[in-house]
């Protein structure tokens, strides 16, 4: 979710401004479409859907993919997250598309600003898959964390990061002053545009956002001390300092996990207090999360919902994202 | 040490002088300081030297061009621990316990008294702004996205960068050794702590000095202090704050007092006694 993500931005912004010139756009389900934001089309008819990746001569997905392709686009992913966000006001235009990105093993969906796009990659998806199975798994042998199902696992892992990856958009496209670091700031608009659409939708993308980065922090992804690296023949860039691994602009696994935990109790504590009951979230961080959630609410309301059709806004409210399946706790 | 890096044979010493005090009239600041006197009598030394000082009159006095709709408070207290957990409204506080705490570990960690003296006076300047950055976000009601003590700490080092090397030498490079010195480690649930850890915030201070002036902060990069992925991503971090700064705190900022202020040689070093 985050080192793959800097080599699919560089890919974009190499190959896509020329490939951006051609190509037609789908629509989305009438009542819900948003002329600016729109799915893109690579070939005709292919809804967003690119059978390849971003490069110019990047060849056809595989057979793998293909089907994971198939299935996003029955689920109607893209156009359902475009009819989501359909009350945006936006200035700019927004693109969606889904695509192999730069054809690596692993490419996180991110938000390109130099064209304003934001792509889902497949190899994510079937990534997230994975990662959801063998947590189910672990939460089932070990019961660590609280109850979850596969699918709202995964729904919640791949609910979260596009909206990680929404909230730089947005960031960008309204020219939202960011004081904080932005990569938290995308995350708190991930904890918070849930939290605004009920319990069960709450729970599915903080739960899936929290289980994947308690497990990052579990597989010891947190930084560390370490040995400095100052071997001039190394491929690795130098650091001289001990603690080089601090230098990431994004929180460690487990702050991100912490932040967004806590924001999600802060704005709900009934809905959540389980969170904390079970030893997710310390209760000293807990005590200040409503204030947390204060603060981040002020700055949405401030910043981004003057964007926001209310009428809109209304009728996105009352549809209902998540199937049945995907809310499902165990 | 960062500050072989990144300073000339600078300091000769160090009484923080903020000259301009005698140039622009305080009572046009809407800041209000005041030295409280501790109760502790290990604390009295540096309750005294600060008063002496005049540190505050001085800030004071730099922050003259700011307009706000009501007064801003900026103290030393004594707090029972190096930051308060109850901060009171409108206020920046300096503990002195923080201040203690800094000179104990520049005591351990710097090689000279010169150094120590130059890391003491920007570490005093970066806790001072941390903490009025805090009240003005508060009395501004500034949009925070992200976390709110980050938040601080960028805008503190966009001010540190606004007033020429001089200034940002002796500022980001105290703050940054500060830092680098940390003795906490940091593991599980420390991470759920609301501030980041020293270590990441060094980056974030050295990360915006480097992209507002590259020439200055260019050799942290090439000696591997910087690391290549991070130092890519600074301008970008530099041009989101200084935008953010620009949409909700620049028109709260006088803008010809702020060429007064950008103008004043801020920081004078007398030799020492």
């Amino acid at each position: 979710m985050k080192s793959i993500l800097h080599a699919a931005v560089l890919v974009a912004a190499m190959f896509l401004p020329a490939a951006l010139t051609n190509w037609a756009f789908a629509q989305v389900a009438p009542g819900f479409s948003n002329s600016k934001i729109v799915l893109y089309e690579k070939e005709k008819g292919d809804r967003g859907y690119w059978r390849t990746g971003l490069a110019s001569d990047s060849k056809q997905i595989s057979p793998e993919r293909m089907a994971l392709r198939e299935r996003m686009m029955k689920r109607r992913v893209l156009e359902q997250y475009a009819e989501f966000l359909s009350p945006l006001r936006l200035p700019y235009t927004l693109l969606m598309i889904a695509s192999d990105c730069s054809g690596s093993e692993w490419d996180s969906p991110y938000y390109d600003p130099d064209n304003h796009l934001i792509n889902m990659c497949y190899s994510f998806i079937a990534e997230a898959e994975k990662s959801a199975d063998l947590l189910v798994q672990l939460q089932n042998t070990q019961k660590l964390w609280t109850p979850v199902s596969r699918d709202q696992l995964f729904a919640g892992l791949f609910a979260s990061v596009l909206l990680h990856e929404t909230g730089h958009a947005i960031f960008d496209l309204l020219n939202v002053p960011v004081f904080g670091r932005e990569e938290d700031a995308a995350d708190f608009m991930a904890a918070f545009i849930p939290l605004q659409f009920g319990t069960e939708t709450a729970r599915t993308v903080i739960k899936g956002f929290a289980y994947y980065w308690a497990y990052s922090a579990a597989q010891g992804q947190d930084p560390k001390l370490g040995t400095p690296r100052v071997n001039p023949n190394s491929p690795e860039p130098q650091c001289r300092l001990s603690f080089c691994s601090f230098s990431d602009e994004h929180g460690s696994a487990s702050q991100r996990m912490y932040n967004v935990i806590c924001l999600a109790y802060g704005g709900d504590p009934v809905t959540f207090k389980d969170f904390v009951d079970a030893g997710w979230l310390p209760q000293q961080r807990a005590q200040d999360c409503t204030r947390e959630y204060q603060l981040l609410s002020a700055a949405f309301n401030k910043t981004v919902l003057p964007f926001i059709d209310q009428e809109q806004m209304k009728k996105v409210r009352a549809r209902t994202w998540f199937t049945a399946e995907e809310t499902k706790e165990k | 040490m960062l500050s072989r890096y990144t300073t000339h044979s600078l300091i000769t010493a160090a009484v923080l002088m903020w000259s301009a005090a005698s140039q622009a009239p305080a009572q046009q600041s809407q800041v209000q300081v005041a030295y409280d006197a501790p109760t502790n009598a290990q604390l009295q030394p540096i309750y005294q030297r600060l008063k002496q000082r005049a540190v505050l009159e001085e800030m004071q006095v730099f922050l003259t061009p700011l307009h706000l709709p009501r007064p801003l408070t900026i103290k030393t207290a004594q707090c029972g621990a190096t930051t308060l957990q109850q901060r009171p409204a409108d206020t920046a506080t300096v503990c002195y316990e923080m201040i203690a705490a800094i000179e104990r570990l520049v005591s351990q960690r710097a090689s000279d008294r010169n150094l120590a003296q130059s890391v003491i006076i920007g570490a005093f300047i970066q806790t001072a702004l941390h903490e009025t950055s805090r009240a003005i976000f508060e009395i501004l009601d500034v949009p925070i996205w992200g976390r709110e003590r980050d938040a601080a700490d960028r805008l503190a080092a966009l001010i540190m960068t606004q007033f020429g090397e001089d200034v940002s030498r002796t500022a980001i490079t105290g703050t940054a050794d500060l830092f680098m010195w940390s003795d906490k480690t940091w593991t599980g649930s420390d991470f759920s702590d609301t501030g980041s850890p020293d270590y990441q915030r060094f980056f974030n201070y050295v990360c915006i000095a480097y992209a507002a002036a590259p020439l200055q902060f260019g050799d942290m990069v090439d000696r591997g202090i910087l690391p290549k992925r991070r130092a890519e991503r600074c301008q970008g971090e530099y041009d989101q704050i200084r935008r953010a700064f620009d949409l909700r705190i620049m028109p709260y900022v006088d803008p010809d007092l702020l060429i007064k202020a950008r103008a004043t040689p801020w920081l004078n070093w007398a030799p020492p006694k």
